[in-house]
């Protein structure tokens, strides 16, 4: 699903990414058009400066020429006149002329300008001289000297040199206005296309945010509408399947119920919302946090299938169900969906099928009893009576009267089996001993056979913990069926061998082999080899899946392989069992850690190893963190000498909970570690030389305080099997006291608190559930209800969980268990972390 | 034990409820003819048996029987005193070790297993007799 929308997904991402860029782009590009309009619009403001000063150049060019003019006028009509009136305009046009001069070289000039003015000025200044000159001249000689210099004709020459400059001028203004008037309209229509450029990019980033949000609100639609359909989908499956939903959320209210659950507890669907779970079925009784008391941990739910919960239904009736939990974490903390199974019918149909085999145990196997008796007697006490071929007949009717109790006792013990209903009692065994018995029961049909048994055992005792009538049942089963196959004056071989951490035994005929096809199925109901050897009556088909439950119940594992001489080889294992210990040795075996040198931990490695206590070796002290991070240890074998690469090492244990109280062995060099070690909880030293029955001793006294520390649990229940497999199933994990009855119980209690109580409630002397106001108060004591009975209606709250006998019950309280003393064991680590703060705060 | 002899007859005391069983084992037991056996249909006869002055020296009893199962009759002899070290075997189809264990610690003294070996129970019988005779004496 994922990867069909993936490309898509992809091709969105980058469509978003081109729009974004577009969309920056085109503000810069704006901002680059507005800074090139600045510019064409401030060129275009000083061209018409430009144009300006150019008419005022040419204004003031005229002027010139005109006060020039002007003056020339009254310098004539002087001359002509002698009248001194006349000289007034002269002088105006003199003062005028010297201005506008000054005027024109205020202007900025081209160089070709300047030297053109210059030219002008001097030229004037010549002619005023000149004009000056004809009026001294008429002043002192009179007109007719003053007509002659006139006459000359050089003042007429500079004025016409002067309409020339000034006509030059004049020109290139006119020349320089028209460039400038072109440059201009260019620049206007510049400005022009560049607005029209930046109305069109403007407009373009509208259409583009239009496209843009256009397409948005397209997908968020279709989004929508998928998002619908697979609502509408989803609901629809919700509604439709035939299990009760119950969406809980992390307060432990109901947010949502399916058409089921509605149907199943009587409520309409929204009714329940809002409402707690514990309105219609306690998932989690007790105190505190719903999550918490679900038993939701960093891993999960440490118990995601609840067998057997009473369910209330809205009519104030109760009906059992069990649970699936599933978690759904969720930005307001995790979410809890369960799927509630009623299982009234289920119950009823068990209760039936128990019945109907108790019926076919008694009534199948009472007529039995009557034909195997008559037949047998008949066979014994009337044999000589009987001619041969009737007393063959008789014996066949034994055998296979025998082979129906066989049949129906394999039926009752699979069923059994796998209804984990089947009580064992584990005892720790020789697999030998076992093997042996196995081998004496089947030597009788062996010798019938012509069969020769071989036993192979290994020297060394092997011990498993186990049921040893159920192991004989799986041996016999083998063993008759190697019979079974194996041809007159061959061999059937039993193999019992340790092999690692598992005991190993096989069985090994001289038989035809197993048939390929046959191979996947054999330790199925009735997989059986249609070719029976003549003259061998079939088993019951059974006896092989029985044996695959009995072993899987030890907790080890049944194989077939061919043999290398053609025959079978049927192999199981199975544990082994430290009697030392009193704890299986698959991996959770006590563990030690040693730091010392190498060649002498290696030794001491040795020693324990024949102990079934493993140990790890380091040589540094480094090292050290290091192993207890990785593994749980036991104790410590510390050589002090390892220190030296590490002083802070004392500080680093002794400030960490878990290894304060680590048990130390120290060993020393002649002298005592003394005050070196006195921050670790050191229980002994052992001198060099190492001493081995030292080394046990300090070894025993670490182990049996391993033991001590283990939580105490004490369980009351009148049914002493229920008590033994219980015992059986914790055993490794708890210490467990035994109580048939409330009193005992309660002198238990007296004497040394449990960490945990599970009890039954229906007890010799009362009902268990007296012991709930006993066991509460301050530091309650967490009790398991775990009884046969069901009870309508909750109980106290300190009721850590109810837990009802019935099929894998045994695993239900065995995690409950696990749970609660994980909880109390994380509770102590903190209460000791912060005793150890507050105390380091001091 | 008092002076009984193992030459006496041993009174054996049988109730089972199935009929065609309680022929069986009145044929089984009858091949040992030092046995004197007394056999009952009913736990409530057996005891009627006895009252009315058969002294067992053994009594095996069937244990799922209606009204009053092996127990039951079992509890009914052990509340007489001169039963109270009566040797009793049930007689049962249900014999796994832990039931037989159980059945030790309600007070039975042995079990014996259905289907019996027709030929053999009259000696299993007085194995079981001269066993739990043997522990009496210890104790």
């Amino acid at each position: 699903m994922t990867g069909e929308e993936d490309p898509p997904g992809q091709s969105r991402s980058f469509e978003l990414r081109a729009g974004l860029a577009v969309l920056l782009l085109i503000p810069l590009l704006l901002a680059a058009l507005a800074f090139w309009f600045g510019t064409e619009y401030r060129r275009l403001g000083s061209s018409e400066d430009e144009v300006r000063q150019g008419h005022a150049r040419q204004l003031l060019i005229s002027e010139l020429f005109s006060s020039i003019k002007d003056a020339e006028t009254g310098q004539r009509g002087f001359v002509i006149t002698g009248n001194e009136a006349f000289l007034e305009p002269y002088r105006e046009g003199r003062r005028d002329a010297q201005e506008l001069l000054q005027a024109l070289w205020a202007y900025p000039t081209t160089e070709v300008d300047r030297r053109g003015l210059e030219r002008f000025q001097q030229i004037s200044e010549e002619k005023f001289r000149e004009m000056e000159r004809v009026i001294g001249l008429r002043r002192s000689g009179g007109l007719a000297t003053a007509s002659a210099a006139v006459s000359e004709g050089y003042g007429k020459k500079l004025m016409d040199q002067l309409r020339s400059e000034a006509e030059k001028a004049r020109a290139t203004e006119a020349q320089r206005l028209t460039q400038t008037l072109a440059r201009q309209n260019e620049r206007t229509r510049t400005t022009e296309q560049i607005s029209w450029f930046i109305v069109a990019m403007v407009a373009l980033t509208f259409i583009g945010i239009g496209v843009l949000f256009w397409r948005s609100e397209h997908r968020r639609a279709s989004y929508e509408r998928v998002a619908r359909e697979a609502a509408a989908r989803r609901r629809a499956i919700f509604d439709s399947t035939l299990d009760a939903l119950v969406l809980i959320n992390p307060s432990g209210s109901i947010e949502t119920i399916n058409r089921a659950a509605s149907q199943l507890f009587g409520y309409p669907e929204n009714d329940l919302i809002r409402r707690d779970i514990s309105l219609i079925v306690d998932l989690a009784p007790g105190e505190g946090l719903f999550l918490d008391r679900i038993g939701l941990t960093g891993k999960g739910l440490a118990e995601p299938f609840r067998h057997n919960l009473a369910a209330h239904r809205a009519d104030g009736s109760t009906i059992p169900v069990e649970a699936a939990l599933g978690t759904m974490p969720l930005p307001d903390g995790v979410h809890i969906v369960a799927a509630l199974r009623d299982i009234s019918e289920r119950e009823k149909v068990e209760r039936i099928k128990d019945q109907f085999l108790s019926t076919v145990s008694h009534e199948l196997r009472t007529p039995l009893t009557s034909i195997v008796g008559s037949l047998g007697l008949l066979r014994g006490s009337l044999g000589q009576e009987f001619p041969a071929a009737m007393l063959r007949l008789v014996v066949i009717a034994e055998n296979n009267a025998n082979r129906l109790i066989r049949l129906v006792n394999d039926l009752l013990d699979i069923e059994k089996l796998e209804a984990g209903e089947m009580s064992f009692d584990f005892q720790p065994v020789d697999l030998r001993d076992v093997g042996t018995r196995a081998l004496d029961a089947v030597r009788g049909m062996a010798e019938n056979q012509n069969v020769e048994l071989i036993a192979d055992f290994a020297a060394d005792p092997v011990m498993v913990r186990g049921d040893a009538e159920r192991l004989i049942q799986v041996f016999n089963n083998l063993l008759a069926n190697a019979i079974r196959f194996t041809p007159a004056e061959k061999t059937v071989c039993l193999q019992i061998t340790r092999r690692n951490s598992h005991a190993e035994a096989s069985v090994i005929d001289s038989g035809p082999g197993i048939d390929a096809e046959l191979r996947n199925r054999l330790f199925t109901r009735f997989a059986q080899s249609i070719q029976v050897p003549a003259g061998q009556t079939r088993g019951t088909g059974l006896g092989l899946a029985i044996s695959r439950e009995i072993v899987r119940n030890h907790g080890g594992g049944i194989w077939y392989t061919p043999a290398t001489t053609g025959g079978s080889v049927f192999s199981f294992n199975l544990p082994v069992w430290n009697t030392v210990t009193g704890q299986p040795e698959n991996g959770a075996a006590p563990r030690v850690l040693i730091c010392a040198n190498e060649a002498e931990a290696r030794g001491i490695a040795d020693a324990l190893e024949n102990r079934s206590v493993r140990a790890d070796v380091v040589d540094t002290a480094s090292a050290i963190m290091t192993a207890f991070a990785q593994q749980h240890y036991v104790a410590l074998l510390l050589d002090y000498h390892c220190l030296g690469d590490n002083p802070r090492l004392l500080h680093e244990i002794h400030s960490d909970p878990s290894l304060r109280t680590l048990p130390v062995i120290a060993i020393a060099g002649g002298e005592e570690p003394g005050a070196k070690l006195a921050s670790l909880d050191v229980v002994d030293w052992i001198p060099r030389p190492l001493d081995a029955i030292r080394l046990n001793t300090a070894l025993a006294s670490v182990m049996a305080r391993a033991r001590h520390a283990m939580p105490l649990i004490l369980h009351v229940d009148d049914d002493t099997d229920t008590l033994e497999i219980t015992a059986a199933a914790l055993e490794g994990r708890a210490r467990m006291a035994r109580a048939t009855d409330l009193a005992s119980a309660r002198e238990m209690i007296a004497q040394d608190r449990p960490d945990v109580v599970i009890v039954d409630l229906g007890l010799p002397d009362g009902c268990g559930e007296q012991l709930l106001g006993e066991l509460g108060g301050e530091a309650a004591i967490p009790v398991i209800i775990y009884s046969a009975q069901e009870r309508n209606g909750a109980f106290a709250s300190e009721v850590a969980a109810v837990l009802t006998k019935s099929r894998r019950s045994l695993s239900t309280l065995v995690e409950t268990i696990n749970d609660i003393l994980a909880r109390q064991k994380q509770t102590a680590q903190q209460t000791a972390q912060q005793a150890a703060e507050t105390s380091d705060g001091r | 034990m008092d002076a009984r002899r193992f030459s006496d007859r041993l009174k054996v005391i049988y109730v089972d409820d199935e009929p065609d069983i309680r022929i069986i084992v009145e044929m089984a037991l009858a091949l040992d003819p030092s046995l004197d056996v007394r056999i009952a249909p009913s736990g409530r006869e057996a005891l009627g048996i006895i009252a009315n002055g058969f002294v067992p020296d053994i009594a095996l009893l069937d244990l799922m029987m209606p009204e009053m199962s092996g127990k039951d009759v079992l509890a009914h002899l052990r509340d007489m005193p001169q039963f109270a070290k009566l040797p009793v075997l049930f007689i049962t189809a249900n014999a796994r070790q832990a039931d037989v264990d159980r059945y030790i610690n309600e007070g039975a003294d042995g079990v014996i297993t259905k289907p019996f070996d027709p030929l053999s129970l009259a000696r299993n019988v007085r194995d079981h007799f001269e066993r739990i005779s043997a522990l009496r004496e210890s104790e």
